[in-house]
């Protein structure tokens, strides 16, 4: 069991990038309402670690992917907003071309196989 | 850059300002960074707080699952601290930060050097006042050093303003604080400013201008190691005093090129700065008057009589071609061109010096005796004479023919000066 949830933690964080991405590719978003859209979109199957999730943004934001804006909240704190850039959607499209590829790949592996 | 705006600690409660604390002291990012990330972490515990208390949990419960979900605030200082400091954002400060230094420095010079134009100007009517309220005195600076002393104050300022801009952009694009990058930007920039201004950077120097020069690296220095990685933003009054110089220095400069190009009405005869003048002395026995008879060496009783006699003084290369030198051959060998110091006003010799400075061979090509010596590369050396000396058949050095001499300037960069003879 413990084990089932490393595997599925590691898959998450490896398809991160993928899945901020194409949230933002509707508009932009702060970091709390990234991981809601994903949980949401997935029907509470994905649900990344916040503790992942802001690293991931500002590793994406430094190589250019995203652009980041501080916008002041209603009556609450300042937030961050993230939007995709030209530079991010091109590699969102390469990411799901890439992810095509590979869960093709496991799929005729795992499920065409044993049939 | 917008102000921090950091989540209202009242409703963050205590466990929450120990995380977003510990947070930040496990991020190496400048202040301004650290601070937004800091707000951002902040932001989206509040939210996600609320969810969960919306979902049932209890204030202590929700704040304990949302710090939980976060994880350890060392590791996600650690990560989020890796995710900005890219080799990309390295590579990317390296070429910015020596841009931004670069530009600095130019806007620093220009700053400096109407600055120093402002403050010679008020120099020079300072000297007209007291030189008409004194009498009809002239003044006159013949060490040109001192020139290079009072210019040298605009690198200062080039220095200062490119060292802290240095610092910040480097500190700001590759994401590191600048205690990070203080290290390097002070051994690298230090040594390439130090490089450019004693040695690179060649002009009339004195003591006080190396000394002046010497400074620039020092200033670069102080500059890098107090410089922080906040943006470096000019005041108002900081713009407006600018364009208040550069306004004085645009109606300046027209009217001292103005100044400098109406002629002047001098008695006897006028100096040129570039050629040697006086002299040459029509007889041995007035170069001894001239120079109170004590250079070393014999004086020819019977000197040979010369032609036209050309000199010439170029960037500090003192040229002499004489003519009519057929009988000096067989009279003298191993002849030289000789440069002697000597007192101002007049040629006294400089009795301080028993030797020539410089010395130079001198050879004779298509009828004429031709040598060359500098006279720009000896330290402490205002004002000169040139002499022609031979070894004759006893094996005396004769002094054969006084030529003229004039004033010059230690010519070179600071590291020159400090190796001259």
């Amino acid at each position: 069991m413990f084990e089932d949830r490393r595997i599925r933690a590691q898959l998450l964080k490896g398809t991160l990038p993928l899945l901020i991405l194409a949230t933002l590719r509707d508009g932009e978003l702060h970091g709390y309402h990234i991981v809601r859209r994903i949980r949401e979109r997935s029907g509470d199957a994905l649900a990344p670690s916040e503790g992942s999730l802001y690293p991931t943004l500002h590793r994406l934001e430094a190589e250019g992917a995203l652009e980041a804006t501080w916008r002041d909240g209603e009556g609450g704190p300042r937030r961050r907003y993230y939007r995709l850039t030209r530079s991010g959607l091109t590699a969102l499209e390469s990411a799901e071309r890439d992810w095509a590829t590979f869960a093709g790949g496991v799929n005729r592996v795992a499920f065409d196989g044993a049939s | 850059m917008l102000a921090s705006v950091a989540p209202d600690k009242s409703t963050l409660g205590p466990a929450l300002d120990a995380y977003l604390d510990a947070l930040a002291a496990a991020l190496d990012l400048p202040r301004d960074e650290w601070i937004e990330v800091r707000d951002e972490i902040g932001a989206h515990l509040l939210d996600l707080r609320s969810e969960l208390i919306e979902a049932g949990l209890a204030d202590e419960a929700a704040t304990k699952e949302a710090l939980r979900r976060l994880g350890p605030p060392e590791v996600l200082g650690r990560e989020m601290t890796r995710a900005r400091q890219t080799r990309r954002a390295l590579l990317a400060a390296v070429g910015g930060a020596t841009w931004a230094a670069a530009g600095a420095a130019f806007r620093g010079l220009t700053l400096g050097l109407a600055g120093v134009t402002v403050v010679a100007m008020a120099g020079m009517l300072v000297m007209a006042a007291v030189s008409r309220l004194a009498g009809d005195g002239t003044w006159t600076l013949s060490d040109a050093g001192w020139f290079t002393a009072f210019g040298v104050a605009a690198f200062w300022v080039s220095a200062w303003l490119g060292g802290r801009t240095l610092v910040s952009v480097a500190a700001r694009r590759s994401h590191r604080p600048a205690e990070r990058v203080r290290p390097w930007t002070t051994v690298i920039g230090g040594t390439l400013v130090a490089w450019l201004a004693l040695v690179w950077f060649t002009s009339a120097q004195n003591l006080f201008s190396v000394i002046a020069l010497a400074l620039v690296p020092a200033i670069f220095i102080a500059a890098t190691l107090t410089g922080t990685d906040r943006p470096i933003e000019r005041s108002r009054h900081a713009r407006r005093a600018s364009l208040a110089l550069f306004a004085t220095v645009v109606i300046a400069v027209p009217l001292l090129v103005l100044m400098a190009a109406t002629p002047v009405q001098t008695q006897g005869s006028s100096l040129q700065g570039s050629s040697v003048v006086r002299g040459p002395y029509a007889s041995i026995q007035e170069l001894r008057h001239a120079t109170g008879q004590d250079l070393p060496g014999r004086f020819v009783p019977d000197p040979p009589e010369f032609g036209n006699i050309d000199m010439q003084l170029d960037h500090g290369l003192a040229t002499a071609s004489l003519g009519g030198v057929a009988a000096v051959p067989a009279r003298w060998r191993d002849l030289r061109l000789e440069a002697w110091r000597t007192l101002p006003p007049g040629s006294d010799l400089d009795r301080a010096y028993p030797l020539p400075f410089a010395t130079a061979p001198m050879t004779i090509q298509s009828g004429r005796l031709i040598g060359a010596v500098r006279v720009d590369q000896t330290r402490n050396v205002s004002e000169w004479l040139l002499v022609v000396t031979g070894i004759a058949a006893d094996g005396g050095r004769d002094l054969i023919a006084p030529l003229g001499g004039a004033n010059s300037t230690f010519t070179g960069s600071a590291r020159d000066w400090l190796t001259a003879p």
